[in-house]
């Protein structure tokens, strides 16, 4: 029965794997590199198992590509998680990370294990219950950290203001529905005992197909961090020379008359800690932070809400564009900060 | 005994000769370990739940290790040695992740260190996979079952998870000045504690050698005993090094730096210092003054709560206008209990509740009482 299907399925997937590929290296500018190698490990996994379950016969040889198809999709998952860990986290919300390295850790030791791949006699291979069940572990873990993922981009609209389209709305929503499908599809056929290779061959890169189409058609999908950004200002000397505010929900202290007057004073304070030679890195209350990056003889800061991962690169590859770009209006100013933290070519 | 015990287990015990190395062994392992649980206990009473859960868990679950690894030389069949060789090898493998998160939660930020944690957590799940592998279970000549050397990769892969949660562990422990042990006060060793630490991780290290060569290629049969008997020395040592020594009073491996007390009117009521290279009291001042800025400017009642340097980091807490400072190598969750603790202390004592507000600044002395109080001094 199978034969056919899985050349139709494979052949389906490898198409995918080499789209997404290109969607993830033309779409994202700085985090894209674990999205980028995930795509091509699933490619790899999609080349190799129909080779094993089709063209060589050989058993030995049927269990060595196999062991490294399913490494590498295994892997591939895990670099997603990396991916939207490093875009969208916050630190505190590590624990999925982690129960996301534990599930990979369990997987690498199972399909090694004698038993976690097997090859029946026409050479197809089958892998073993444990195995499954931490890819469905996996996965669901992928779908949890990409609805947040979706949260938070909605969030980051609104924040940013930067409208959704209506297809965006309905690809979002859309998303969802196919990835509860996703779930269920791999759930009932581990139940059935069908050809679950063949249900995987689809479903998975259907899956990533999704999920990278949305990262590309999302107006925020080029934005290098998901945390919500209220202002960015230059400080020179003890007063502001340059302030852009990106929070357009009017909610932000960022938007008071006063705040000019507030990093002014914050500036002088700055002016006198210098003197002490040390470097005031970050400063937070219960609801914002502060962060600051020298920038030859002025200061940089990002007003915030949290810490999350990349934000520090993020403002120290800022502080050096503006160094070395010699920024000295307000309107380049501006257009940079766009730019560096929306990904948006003026 | 007779009476009480069904005649199988009777059975069982007879068969046994007690003064068989294989039962000396883990009998005096299990007393070190009991030991290494109190000393452990004790000594970590006053620190936060989490951080003393974490070591006690990696003190316990020895306890199992142990006890299902003798249990497998003596099944009586292929089922129940499975079920043990599992139960073992789970039950180290706690360990293992205990230790790091111990060791993490007591040194780490927040911030970093992802891929240290990464990597004992795969090599942690990896082995408990390698562990429902059946193949593991290896039968001798005469018939004990022992691990078997999938083997070899599998002992390879939990020496490399022991030696990297060790590794971290051991960390934590130099920077609670670890080394303290092997000198007086003066700066003269000790060489006897010296040579006897040096000696059980020598000999724990052979044995651990000697025990992967025999479970490997050779297939002989393997004496875990012996090798849990001298791991649990190490423990010994461990407990007895975090337990029992003076130092491990102290709560944290970072230094602080300073503690300041600045009251409502912006003086400090006060300081405590640690290093006389950096006065943080004009920071602390400085602090003060912006929250002010801030709550009267923006009209919040929000506050500065953490400010950090690029080698310190400035822990804030504000109650009743009174300004508590405390400067640290780097923010942790550790210190965030410690602080909260501090102050929560501070403003239930009877001197605190006893403060007039109304009056333009504090009386320095009450500070002094209340700190003198609290730490028993």
């Amino acid at each position: 029965m199978t034969d056919i299907n899985i050349i139709i399925g494979f052949s389906f997937a490898i198409a995918l794997s080499i789209f997404n590929t290109y969607i993830a290296f033309k779409s994202y500018s700085s985090t894209k590199y674990y999205y980028l190698l995930a795509q091509l490990l699933q490619l790899l996994w999609a080349i190799l198992l129909p080779i094993t379950n089709i063209i060589i016969i050989n058993p030995d040889i049927n269990h060595i590509t196999g062991i490294i198809g399913t490494v590498s999709l295994s892997l591939s998952m895990l670099l997603n998680q990396f991916y939207f860990d490093d875009v969208t986290a916050r630190y505190i919300e590590r624990i999925t990370l982690t129960l996301g390295v534990f599930a990979f850790g369990g997987l690498l030791g199972f399909i090694l294990s004698e038993d976690g791949i097997q090859i029946l006699g026409n050479g197809v291979i089958t892998l073993s219950s444990p195995v499954l069940i931490l890819f469905l572990v996996q996965s669901a873990l992928l779908i949890f950290r990409f609805n947040k993922h979706i949260q938070n981009q909605n969030s980051l609209s609104d924040h940013y203001g930067i409208k959704i389209t209506y297809s965006g709305y309905v690809e979002r929503f859309g998303i969802y529905i196919l990835a509860v499908l996703f779930l269920v599809s791999i759930i009932i056929n581990f139940i059935l005992s069908l050809d679950i290779l063949f249900s995987v061959s689809f479903i998975i890169p259907l899956g990533y197909l999704v999920i990278s189409l949305a990262l590309y058609n999302d107006p925020l999908s080029s934005a290098i961090v998901g945390q919500k950004i209220s202002a960015v200002a230059l400080l020179s000397s003890g007063e502001t020379k340059f302030l852009h505010i990106l929070d357009s929900s009017g909610k932000s202290i960022a938007q008071t008359e006063d705040f000019s007057m507030f990093l002014n004073e914050m500036s002088l304070l700055m002016v006198e800690i210098a003197k002490s030679e040390t470097i005031v890195r970050s400063l937070s209350t219960k609801d914002v932070l502060i962060m600051f990056e020298p920038c030859g003889d002025n200061i940089l800061i990002f007003i915030m809400q949290y810490r999350g991962p990349l934000l520090r690169k993020l403002i120290r590859k800022m502080a050096k564009q503006i160094y070395t770009k010699k920024i000295t209006t307000q309107e380049a100013f501006s257009k940079l900060v766009e730019e560096s933290i929306l990904g948006i070519e003026l | 005994m007779k009476i009480l015990l069904n005649s199988k287990l009777y059975l069982t015990i007879n068969m046994i000769d007690l003064s068989d190395p294989v039962i000396i062994a883990p009998v005096g392992a299990l007393i070190i370990a009991i030991l290494g649980l109190v000393l452990v206990y004790r000594s970590t009473r006053s620190q936060s739940l989490g951080v003393k859960l974490w070591l006690l868990i990696f003190m316990a679950t020895w306890i199992p290790w142990s006890g299902a690894t003798i249990m497998m030389r003596f099944a009586s069949n292929e089922t129940l040695a499975i079920i043990y060789l599992r139960i073992s090898l789970i039950s180290l493998q706690i360990a293992y992740f205990a230790l790091f998160r111990f060791h993490h939660l007591l040194v780490f930020r927040t911030t970093d260190r992802r891929f240290s944690s990464i990597i004992v957590t795969v090599l942690v799940s990896f082995n408990i996979a390698l562990a429902f592998n059946k193949n593991m279970l290896g039968v001798n000549k005469i018939g004990d079952f022992y691990t078997d050397s999938f083997h070899i990769l599998m002992q390879l892969s939990n020496l490399f998870a022991a030696g990297w949660a060790g590794t971290e562990a051991f960390k934590a422990l130099r920077e609670l000045d670890m080394f303290s042990t092997f000198y007086t006060p003066d700066g003269e060793r000790k060489p006897f504690q010296m040579l006897f630490s040096l000696g059980i991780l020598l000999l724990s290290f052979i044995i651990l050698i000697v025990w992967i060569a025999q479970a490997g290629p050779v297939g002989v049969s393997p004496d875990a005993t012996l090798f849990i008997f001298f791991s649990w020395l190490v423990i010994g040592y461990f407990a007895f090094t975090y337990g029992v020594r003076p130092l491990s009073t102290i709560l944290s491996p970072q230094r602080v730096w300073a503690f300041i007390v600045i009251d409502y009117s912006g003086i400090p009521i006060f300081t405590k210092s640690f290093s006389e290279a950096h006065d943080y009291v004009l920071f602390a001042g400085a602090i003060k003054a912006a929250n002010s800025m801030i709550q009267i400017r923006f009209n919040s009642p929000t506050s500065i709560d953490l400010v950090t340097f690029d080698d310190r980091a400035v822990m804030v807490r504000t109650v009743n206008d009174l300004l508590f400072c405390l400067v640290v190598d780097h923010n942790s969750a550790q210190f965030e209990i410690i602080l909260n603790d501090i102050v929560s202390r501070i403003i239930l004592h009877d001197e605190y509740k006893e403060l007039d507000f109304s009056s333009p600044r504090v009386d320095p002395e009450f500070m002094d009482i209340i700190l003198a109080d609290i730490l028993e001094m």
